[in-house]
């Protein structure tokens, strides 16, 4: 079972604990969760784990054959490896299926789960809203 | 020989009736006190369990807050001074907390020091969530507090020196700490006014003192409170917090070794985040866009 502090929800540096309202070291207010998750599979072009956030740069090709590079925002590494992640866990040139939130405007994507082709999954709870979507909705109103 | 014979019989005889009878006492001994027996047995490991020869007085090891969790050091701020309410009035957390009465402002208004990778300072790193888990190391002189965030660490002197009346501002203080019984007592002073308390915001000057109280009730937990007195920014002492506990483990929970995370903020990786994370515009330049 996992731990109560493990639940995902959205907070400061991506860490992953129940808490009051937070947003994470940017604001929320530039992803749209009132559409659906999106799918895409894609080649890994740069895994960097760092901080505040880990990001995964994956290169998909759109309808007329252009690659455009997705930026997916994922939890800090000590989060991470928390979820089960590690610092080699995406490699370039790894073929992956992403599902995630997606930015409003722009290739970025958050509350990220990576499938690989052998069929194993890692999820990252960075912006994941999880059961605090009132403490989110919150958020979003102070930023209009 | 058959004499010899003889009392070898007898004395065989004796050893077996000896060893039947001593089966039997046994098996009657067991009979009457095997199930108390058992349940003494099971008490005293539990008891050796929870003792586990633990010594009040020994703080070494890695510890984690249980649960994790970031806080203020109450939630019932004492009243500010007109300095402290100036100072405060320039905070744009990023977080609310109804009870400390901070809403969260706009994005663009954040100016937490923790965004421009500014240490987090004392007693900060021990209230924010990446400051949960931190490493007790003693010698002879003095209590070494290790950090994951910032992998920083501050000296809690133990050789009897005392404060210094007018210490170098500093951000994480100038600590002294003494046995008083099993609880460990940490003065603090000489910290600088550039932190926040807690992730909302919470100011305080270069005034600050702080005591704090450690207790190891058990093999596997330490209890910690804190007590703030900051006369320049607010008009009585803050606290003591409620007795926190942090839990003695193997390794921190957010390290792929046995050991605690190296853990730092670097503004070179927090500006490239913004570069190529950024949706709204906020950090430094644009996102990556088509290739």
């Amino acid at each position: 079972m996992k731990p109560k502090w493990a639940c995902p929800v959205f907070l400061f540096l991506g860490l992953a604990i129940p808490c009051p309202p937070a947003v994470a070291h940017h604001g929320a207010v530039g992803y749209d969760y009132t559409v659906p998750r999106k799918t895409l599979k894609g080649t890994v072009e740069q895994f960097s784990w760092q901080n505040p956030h880990t990001l995964l740069l994956l290169d998909v090709k759109d309808d007329k054959g252009n690659v455009v590079v997705w930026t997916m925002e994922l939890n800090n590494p000590g989060n991470l490896v928390e979820l089960g992640w590690n610092h080699s866990s995406l490699k370039p040139g790894d073929e992956v299926t992403v599902t995630f939130n997606p930015a409003k405007s722009k290739p970025n994507g958050i509350c990220v789960d990576v499938m690989f082709s052998d069929g194993r999954k890692l999820h990252s709870s960075q912006g994941c809203v999880g059961g605090e979507l009132k403490s989110f909705d919150e958020l979003r109103q102070l930023d209009k | 020989m058959n004499c010899g014979s003889s009392i070898n019989k007898r004395a065989l005889g004796s050893l077996v009736a000896l060893a039947a009878a001593m089966a039997l006492f046994s098996a009657a001994l067991a009979a009457q006190t095997g199930p108390a027996s058992a349940t003494q047995t099971a008490s005293a490991k539990a008891q050796a369990a929870n003792s586990k020869s633990f010594d009040p007085h020994d703080l070494n090891g890695i510890w984690v807050l249980t649960p994790r969790r970031q806080m203020a050091i109450t939630e019932n701020r004492p009243p500010l001074t007109p300095w402290g309410q100036a100072k405060l009035s320039q905070v744009r957390s990023s977080w609310t907390n109804p009870a400390l009465g901070i809403k969260a402002a706009p994005e663009s208004e954040w100016n937490d020091p923790l965004y421009k990778c500014d240490p987090a300072g004392y007693p900060r790193t021990m209230q924010q969530i990446f400051g949960e888990i931190m490493r007790f190391v003693q010698t002879p002189t003095e209590l070494l507090e290790f950090f994951e965030w910032d992998h920083t660490w501050r000296d809690i002197w133990t050789d009897g020196r005392k404060l210094h009346d007018d210490p170098e501002p500093r951000y994480y203080g100038y600590s002294v700490g003494r046995w008083e019984a099993d609880t460990f007592v940490v003065d603090s002073n000489g910290f600088n006014d550039r932190t926040w308390l807690d992730p909302w915001g919470d100011v305080h000057s270069n005034q600050m003192r702080l005591k704090e109280t450690f207790r190891r009730v058990d093999r596997d937990h330490l209890e910690w409170s804190i007590t703030l007195d900051d006369p320049m920014t607010y008009t009585q002492p803050w606290g003591p917090s409620e007795k926190r506990i942090f839990q003695l483990v193997p390794k921190s929970p957010r390290s792929e070794y046995e050991e605690l995370r190296e853990d730092f903020c670097v503004w070179s990786d927090s500006s490239g985040f913004f570069k190529d994370a950024d949706t709204i515009g906020v950090g430094d330049a644009p996102a990556r866009g088509n290739k």
